[in-house]
């Protein structure tokens, strides 16, 4: 019998003694524990593991929650999923690690799937860390973990909170030119911007995505059926995907993120540079994420974002523009389909389609996404068919 | 701020047996984190494994309560309706001189935070209960209406656990250990004790009796709670002073058990513990269960 080509290989494997009750226990414990005996038992280091696939709700946690299993792991990952098939999410991870590591996105996946069982179920579904260790202190929800980025980078860098309205002021003002935006017909200046209500400081209220009811979606085909199609093809020239922590407690930096890995990743695989995209199309859930992207980018030093947000224009005409829907900052932020937003908008603009806010001759579009708290980061380079 | 914290309706924490021994300690005005014995370095959150080695070797230690200011935010808009009576308050992230970082209630205004500055453990109670919250250095020996846990630092006693080799438990730690029953254990449980129960021995006679089957004697199965004591928890020279046990269910030969010792409550100026004791038969039913006082001998050489 011959073999066909191998596409990838397990080297180590875990098992936890099966056992009626796990009284006291929580999902994220076993999964520490039958991580540690497969990555041994594959002569690994923690070190090693760059790549993790975990299925839903693990950790007692509703969202996040490769984030939140790598950061109890103390796992780094360049590429995090949730399996979400069933039965079939053991298999559907062994395909799946195989794929990330032949797209060059990873080298070492662990795939890892855990349950507790209890005689009466836990009263909270939520007992993650952030639920015991945060919140009893008073720190709930993203607003407060935000702020406590702001806060370290105005500390360290000296950066001023006129820097950071004007990233909202700029969204705002892209928001114009875009009839669907929620904050359409309603501009706001760096002064108005200063002026609403401190939410938690240094974070005011227009420095925060509205929430809005919405939906995005995009079909992806391989580059040769796209060229078949419709409409023009936007290719996929590069990722780069990093998970660092879940809580801000916990974060590697507080002025640095994940991102800035995964865009060096895109740019690589793509041969780019930051400074030669067409479209900036930055997750924007609060100014301070524009502003450590701009610096994580390379395009401007670190502390310097405020700056170059003044050397630049950031609308469609601009010489650098800048989520020209509007980001989420101006269009309204449709949970989760909110970072679909920045896809959705580059490839308009690559293939020529953003009426009234068109960018001329548009070739390339960097686009970033992040989760948590600056904790889950993937980017994208997107180029125009040639 | 001038509201009583104590009385705030705030959400407290999610405990599990794992992160007991952390509660406790903030319960007692403590600052307890864990600390890697392979790699020598402190965990915090509490975990079962090191985030740094992996290595399951996790000690509880005392923490300085000295730390670093990361950041800070005075919350205005909380995320939870219980904190809007305190507002605004603020929350900060604290380096522990350890080296993790945690975050916490900081005991102080706005204006008398900066980033980078010392900070100091303050257990303050919030929403009922004493948590590990901490103030600026340079506040130190100010007082505030919520300043309990300085007295109770201040009162601690002689520590009768020095010398004793795995050091002091807390309450709340627990330690399993599970082996498979086997006729040999009977055997020599006979050889043992003389103990020649037919129970235990002719097997048609058990299968006949209220049982069912044959049983090891009840030494076999309280056992592996002696392996439990002198072994995990609290450790090598740990003995029995008093024991008060149920044999709920018998358990048979080739069965695997399940023993647990539970850390409730933890005398200062001796090293005398009570511990909460089971076993557990495979299918989860209790077939002993009970309380136990031990007393662990220091063995530690100096
Ligand atoms: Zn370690």
């Amino acid at each position: 019998m011959s073999l066909a080509r191998s596409r990838g290989a397990i080297a180590g494997i875990g098992e936890l003694k099966p056992t009626r009750r796990t009284e006291g226990r929580t999902t994220l414990e076993m999964i520490a524990e039958v991580s540690r005996l497969a990555v041994f038992d594959a002569g690994l280091e923690p070190g090693h593991i760059d790549g993790l696939l975990v299925g839903p709700q693990v950790g007692e946690t509703p969202q996040h929650v490769p984030a939140t299993v790598a950061e109890y792991l103390g796992l780094k990952p360049d590429m995090a999923n949730v399996v979400d098939l069933g039965g079939a999410s053991g298999a559907g991870m062994v395909w799946r690690a195989a794929a990330a590591i032949e797209a060059g996105m990873c080298e070492a996946v662990l795939c890892v799937l855990a349950n507790t069982r209890e005689e009466v179920p836990a009263r909270s579904p939520n007992r993650n860390p952030i639920r015991e260790f945060d919140v009893p202190f008073g720190a709930s929800g993203a607003n407060i973990s935000y702020a406590l980025l702001m806060q370290a980078h105005m500390a360290e860098h000296g950066s001023s909170p006129q820097g950071f309205a004007a990233i909202a002021a700029w969204a705002r003002a892209n928001a114009q030119r875009n009839p669907d935006a929620i904050f359409h017909g309603k501009p706001a200046s760096i002064d108005e911007v200063l002026a609403s209500p401190m939410v938690a400081s240094p974070l005011h209220l227009l420095e925060i995505v509205m929430p809005v009811a919405g939906g995005e979606a995009v079909v992806v085909v391989s580059a040769k059926r796209a060229r078949q199609l419709a409409k023009p093809a936007v290719h996929l020239l590069g990722a780069g995907e990093k998970v660092t922590h879940r809580a801000v407690s916990q974060a590697p930096s507080l002025t640095s993120g994940p991102l800035k890995p995964a865009m060096a990743r895109a740019f690589a695989q793509s041969g780019t540079r930051a400074a030669e995209m067409n479209l900036l199309s930055l997750y924007d859930c609060y100014t301070i994420m524009v502003a450590a992207t701009i610096e994580d980018a390379g395009l401007c030093a670190a502390g310097q974002f405020g700056q170059w947000v003044r050397d630049h224009d950031l609308g469609p005409s601009g010489d650098a523009p800048l989520n020209t829907h509007g980001g989420q900052l101006g269009f309204g932020q449709p949970d989760l389909a909110g970072g679909m937003t920045h896809v959705v908008e580059a490839v308009r603009q690559l293939r020529g389609e953003a009426t009234g806010r068109q960018i001329a001759n548009a070739k390339l579009a960097l686009v970033t996404g992040n989760g948590a708290t600056m904790s889950e980061a993937t980017a994208l380079v997107l180029g125009a068919d040639q | 701020m001038s509201v009583d914290l104590d009385l705030l309706k705030t959400p407290g924490p999610t405990i599990t047996a794992l992160t007991a021994p952390f509660w406790q300690a903030a319960s007692e005005g403590r600052l307890a984190i864990q600390s890697c014995e392979a790699c020598g370095k402190a965990v915090f959150y509490p975990r079962p494994i090191c985030p740094h080695c992996w290595s399951d070797r996790l000690a509880w230690r005392e923490a300085s309560g000295g730390g670093r200011l990361k950041s800070f935010s005075a919350v205005h808009k909380p995320g939870h309706p219980g904190w809007l009576p305190a507002v605004p308050y603020v929350v900060g992230l604290v380096e522990l001189d350890e080296g993790p970082t945690m975050l916490s209630f900081i005991a102080a205004g706005e204006d008398a935070c900066a980033v980078g500055q010392s900070l100091v453990l303050k257990p303050t109670r919030i929403g009922g209960r004493l948590l590990p919250a901490f103030k600026p250095s340079a506040m130190a020996g100010s007082t505030t209406p919520n300043q309990t846990g300085d007295t109770l630092m201040s009162t601690q006693t002689k520590d009768g656990w020095i010398g004793v080799i795995k050091g002091r438990p807390q309450v709340g730690a627990f330690a399993e250990r599970s082996r498979r029953t086997r006729l040999e254990d009977i055997e020599a449980f006979t050889e043992m004790t003389g103990d020649r129960n037919p129970l235990h021995y002719d097997k048609a006679l058990a299968e006949a009796s209220v049982f069912g089957k044959l049983i090891v004697q009840g030494g076999v199965t309280s056992g592996i709670l002696n392996a439990l004591v002198a072994e995990d928890l609290p450790g090598p020279g740990t003995v029995f002073l008093e024991v008060g046990w149920k044999f709920v269910k018998a358990v048979g030969v080739d069965e695997m058990i399940t023993g647990r010792v539970e850390i409730k409550e933890v005398r200062q100026d001796k090293p005398i513990c009570k511990i909460e004791t089971s076993v557990r038969n495979e299918a989860g039913d209790i077939c002993l269960a009970g309380t136990a006082t031990v007393f662990t001998v220091p063995l530690a050489k100096a």
